[in-house]
């Protein structure tokens, strides 16, 4: 079964990897956006969905990791990549005193406690000497559409490989172990701190990475559009929608969220909002786990045994 | 620092801190008795304040005015919100937490779109008692003084109701102990939507007031409800007293830090504190319940 | 059987999706077709408010060019999205008119940070597009070719409310404004500018977007003594600084805005309060520019309000594109392009002329207004001014 996973992800990254060079720049840039809201759900998923501990805050990551190939690009002349891929160790350093900080908080603490955390780093950008404040950075100007689209796509790929990982191994057990409830986990022997701040810094390498991507591709950054709660709102809704905690949830809800905006924000630029939110709650009373698990009740059977073993 | 200049601030932090506690109330509301948060709480606000805005550039209704209406308006859409959305959640506490805080942010989502078709995108407020009074050196803005003064009268209000009212004390068995109350023959799910009811109707008044105060448009819900939140937290769940002296706290942190330090810190301040506090006492300063 | 189902529906919907995509859309016939003008507005998030007449500004320069038959005798058409003020759905939004809706011009979305992003799309494609929103400098020093600015640059914003200062003797100056990428263009440059001026900065400050108190930053001001304040700022801030300012009680001599007060809600919102506000505007409806009687008064029998500096800026970008399209008598984007950077013409906002190399806006003035008694007036510079400026701004008591 888990054969079966793997095989129809690599499918996927592999249309994903083939179609976009074929296509017009508009396609490119489609595949962009979808593939890195997927991407960024999937980091969501690790740290909300797996260990329960729903943050409103990862943008924080992603804006630290823009920042990275911003600065390091316009101010150090170093090549992007390379930036890239130190806004991702960045975020993961920066995640370990934030994790063993923040995770003490719990439930809506937490999840708001992170929103501030994000507002914070904004704030700090705008006023920090070094950071271009809020007039942002300028990166050199350029198509980049495809080298940052297959780098978000190489972090998709890392991301899911991820999942897969903490979805069936012993930690990913005790993991969920936590979420479900973290007292008894911790008197079964479960070590629940360095377990939820693994997952943390794991969600938060998702980001860091993807972040990077993201400021080559649109050759700007400012704090309000890498800190942005609008990316960090819509990515959580679409785990919302997809399936809170499974595997398949966040491709599910993004790519189903991408059509629905698309095609309703066409049509109504106001009101699509409103549908938006109605079918967030419709969702959620109606299929409390999202859409996977609805369609998928034997994996809704699996996933619930394991939370309720612990 | 001279005398003047300190009185100036003190007052001006007093009277952001009443704010502040006309804000955060009704959060404390809900959750001190379900222990959902409302992320929509600051959208109520928001749509509020905007209904105010509108009634007095059309209607010359003043916010003063509008306030019971406002109150009625916003536990009538409370209790709908709790009845539609709140009826299944999983059984589990943790999955409960979970449903609960994402529902009620997607009908923050929900609220703005609402807001945004109705009232467009547009920046509203209410101009009405903009002076300030002058007290010798002291300046104290009317507004704000009403907002100081409604935050008091309603925390005293809510701290009756929950005392001396049976079912005040109903809802204060539930949120201690709801297996207990529930024992007891206490309606679980008609105590949530009286809280949700009386939580929204608290917060639609405060946005009655802040329209007075501030000019929002419908995306600005997401401010009061971090800012509503975080005085919660530090002031300590279930306690009004609390809440009271956590937004005075955070309202005199915002003036002294915007002050000395830049409006930059002032304004990350209540973000800053309550992450601090909650590390060390996790309960806030006056709370009961757990964290 | 739920996992086979499951995974031969994905493969087949992303089939679907990848074919929807990758399958080009139809040609049209050379002659006959319209001539499409392409665009993304800001009609939600964070810009839906400052971008509200960006449609109808480019709405009626078409409809009134079509009412003269068009361009070359061809119909004109706008096809526009709504970018929800996000920088990469502008850039796929804008890939998407010109690669999929097949628009034969483009022109610019709202704001540097969108801007910036979709400048590269332009670039890419080698079509120019006139900024008609974008008046900070930056965007526009990159090296790129197919960009020009169609407003009249940031830098000279506050120098109308600068020149009345000194004129009155006004030398301490507070400086503040919106913690935000045009205010800090302009903020970055007001030292050197009031300092020529011979005007003395005694508090300088920038506050955060959606700040939940002005009353620290206004004693400040009150502790500096200033004569003068210039806070560049939008509508909210705006509103909620000067009721700072009067709760407060602090008047000082000169009180200027920046942009909140270009709205006309101002003068709702702050009632008697406004009187004496300064701000800077790109346009007048009394501007004595061609044709801007007929488009002010077209505009608000049209669209039942009365025109801003948005939509005529944005009218003025396709009454410099409808010249260019004239000029080289054919859908040519480079002539189109040349004619852009070299050309020097008037619109309703002025004196249309670009730096060829950059882009830059340099024939755009900016006007100063102020609020006389519950309306707006130009009070600078002095050639299109229609009242003298009033001050100093009067106490609060004394409204």
């Amino acid at each position: 079964m888990s054969d079966r996973r793997i095989a129809i992800s690599l499918v996927v990254l592999l249309v994903c990897a083939i179609v976009p060079p074929l296509g017009s720049g508009y396609v490119q840039s489609v595949f962009y956006i979808a593939v890195l809201y997927v991407a960024l759900s999937y980091g969501w998923n690790l740290i909300a969905g797996y260990a329960g501990y729903l943050s409103f805050g990862q943008v924080t990551f992603f804006g630290i990791g823009a920042y990275a190939v911003a600065l390091g690009v316009t101010r150090l002349h170093l090549p992007w990549l390379l930036c890239a891929f130190a806004g991702g160790a960045i975020a993961a350093i920066l995640a370990i005193p934030l994790g063993y900080l923040m995770l003490r908080l719990r439930g809506a603490f937490f999840a708001l406690g992170m929103l501030g955390l994000a507002q914070t780093t904004r704030i700090a950008t705008e006023t920090a000497p070094f950071t271009g404040g809020s007039s942002g950075v300028y990166l050199p100007p350029g198509s980049n559409t495809l080298p940052a689209y297959y780098w978000t796509l190489a972090v998709l790929a890392l991301a899911m490989g991820l999942t897969l990982w903490v979805d069936r191994s012993a930690f990913g057990l005790r993991l969920r172990a936590l979420r479900a409830d973290e007292r008894a986990a911790g008197t079964l022997g479960v070590d629940v701190t360095r377990f939820k701040v693994i997952a943390f810094v794991l969600s938060a390498i998702v980001p860091g990475l993807l972040g990077g991507g993201y400021a080559w591709y649109l050759t700007y950054v400012d704090p309000a559009s890498m800190f942005s709660t609008r990316i960090e709102l819509q990515t959580v809704a679409m785990v919302i929608l997809g399936g809170i905690g499974t595997y398949w949830g966040p491709l599910v809800g993004g790519a189903l969220m991408s059509q629905v905006s698309e095609s309703l924000g066409a049509r109504f630029p106001q009101g699509h909002l409103m549908i938006f939110g109605g079918l967030i709650v419709a969702v959620l009373i109606a299929l409390p786990r999202g859409i996977v698990p609805a369609i998928s009740p034997a994996r809704a059977r699996r996933a619930a045994r394991t939370a309720a073993a612990a | 620092m001279h005398l003047e200049l300190a009185a100036q601030l003190t007052i001006d932090g007093l009277l952001l801190g009443g704010v502040f506690a006309l804000a955060a109330l009704g959060l404390n509301v809900i959750f001190g008795v379900t222990r959902i948060v409302n992320l929509a709480h600051g959208e109520i606000i928001v749509l509020a304040a905007l209904c105010a805005s509108v009634a007095f550039q059309q209607r010359g209704i003043t916010p003063i005015a509008m306030l019971p209406f406002a109150f009625v308006g916003g536990a009538v859409l409370g209790a709908i919100l709790e009845r539609i959305v709140f009826q299944r959640l999983p059984s589990d506490p943790a999955g409960a937490e979970t449903t609960s805080l994402l529902l009620t942010f997607g009908v923050a989502y929900f609220i703005v779109g609402f807001s945004l078709a109705v009232f467009t995108g547009d920046f509203r407020s209410t101009p009405y008692l903009t002076s300030g009074l002058q007290l010798g050196p002291i300046s104290i803005g009317e507004s704000r003084l009403v907002a100081f003064v409604a935050a008091i009268a309603i925390a005293g209000a809510l701290a009756v109701l929950l005392r001396a009212t049976p079912i005040g004390r109903a809802l204060r068995a539930a949120s201690q102990n709801l297996e207990g109350a529930r024992a007891c023959g206490i309606d679980i799910g008609r105590m949530r939507t009286i809280s949700f009811a009386l939580g929204s109707g608290v917060a639609a008044a405060a946005g009655s007031l802040f329209s007075m105060i501030y000019a929002v448009n419908p995306d600005s819900g997401s401010q009061f409800t971090l800012l509503s939140f975080s005085v919660v937290a530090l002031g300590g769940l279930g306690s009004y007293a609390g809440t009271l002296l956590g937004a005075a706290i955070l309202g005199l942190a915002v003036s002294f830090a915007g002050f000395f330090g830049s409006a930059q810190l002032g304004q990350v301040m209540p973000y800053v504190i309550f992450i601090a506090v909650l590390l060390f006492r996790p309960n806030g300063i006056l709370g009961k319940g757990a964290a | 059987m739920s996992h086979t189902f499951f995974s031969r529906a994905l493969a087949a919907a992303l089939a679907c999706a990848t074919l929807g995509l990758v399958v080009p859309g139809r040609t049209f016939a050379a002659d006959q077709s319209p001539i499409v003008i392409g665009a993304t507005i800001s009609q939600t998030g964070s810009y839906a408010v400052d971008a509200k007449y960006a449609l109808e500004g480019y709405q009626l320069w078409i409809k009134e060019q079509n009412a003269k038959g068009g361009l070359l005798g061809r119909k004109i058409e706008l096809k526009t999205y709504d970018d929800a003020s996000d920088p990469a759905t502008a850039v796929s939004l804008y890939e998407r008119l010109i690669d999929q809706d097949h628009v034969d011009f483009i022109v610019g979305p709202y704001s540097s940070a969108i801007t910036a992003a979709v400048a590269n799309v332009a670039e890419k494609h080698k079509m120019p597009m006139i900024s008609p929103e974008v008046s900070a400098a930056a965007p526009f020093s990159r090296g790129l070719h197919y960009i020009f600015m169609g407003i009249s640059q940031s830098t000279h914003y506050v120098e109308g409310a600068i020149a009345i200062a000194k004129a009155n003797g006004y030398k301490r100056v507070a400086i503040t404004g919106e913690d935000s990428a045009f205010p800090r263009s302009i903020a970055g440059a007001l030292p050197d500018i009031t300092k020529a001026a011979g005007l003395e900065v005694v508090y300088s400050e920038l506050y955060p977007h959606n700040a939940s108190d002005y009353s620290a930053v206004v004693a400040k001001i009150k502790e500096s003594n200033a004569d003068a304040l210039l806070s560049i700022s939008y509508f909210p801030d705006a509103i909620g600084m000067l009721r700072a300012l009067k709760q407060a009680n602090v008047a000082p001599k000169l009180v200027y805005f920046a942009v909140g007060p270009t709205e006309l809600n101002f003068g709702k919102e702050a009632g008697k309060d406004a009187d004496g506000v300064l701000a800077t505007t790109n346009w007048s409806a009394n501007l004595k520019t061609p044709n801007n009687a007929e488009f002010a008064s077209d505009f608000s029998t049209t669209y039942g309000t009365p025109a801003d500096y948005h939509a005529a800026a944005n009218y003025a970008s396709l009454e410099v594109l409808g010249a260019a399209i004239l000029h080289a008598k054919a859908l040519d984007q480079e002539k189109v392009r040349d004619f852009m950077a070299n050309t020097k013409m008037r619109t309703v906002l002025g004196n249309y002329e670009v730096d060829p190399a950059t882009g830059l806006q340099l024939g755009y003035t900016s006007l100063t207004l102020q609020w006389q008694g519950g309306k707006q007036y130009i009070v600078a510079p002095a050639a299109m001014a229609e009242r003298k400026a009033i001050v100093p701004f009067a106490d609060w008591s004394k409204r």
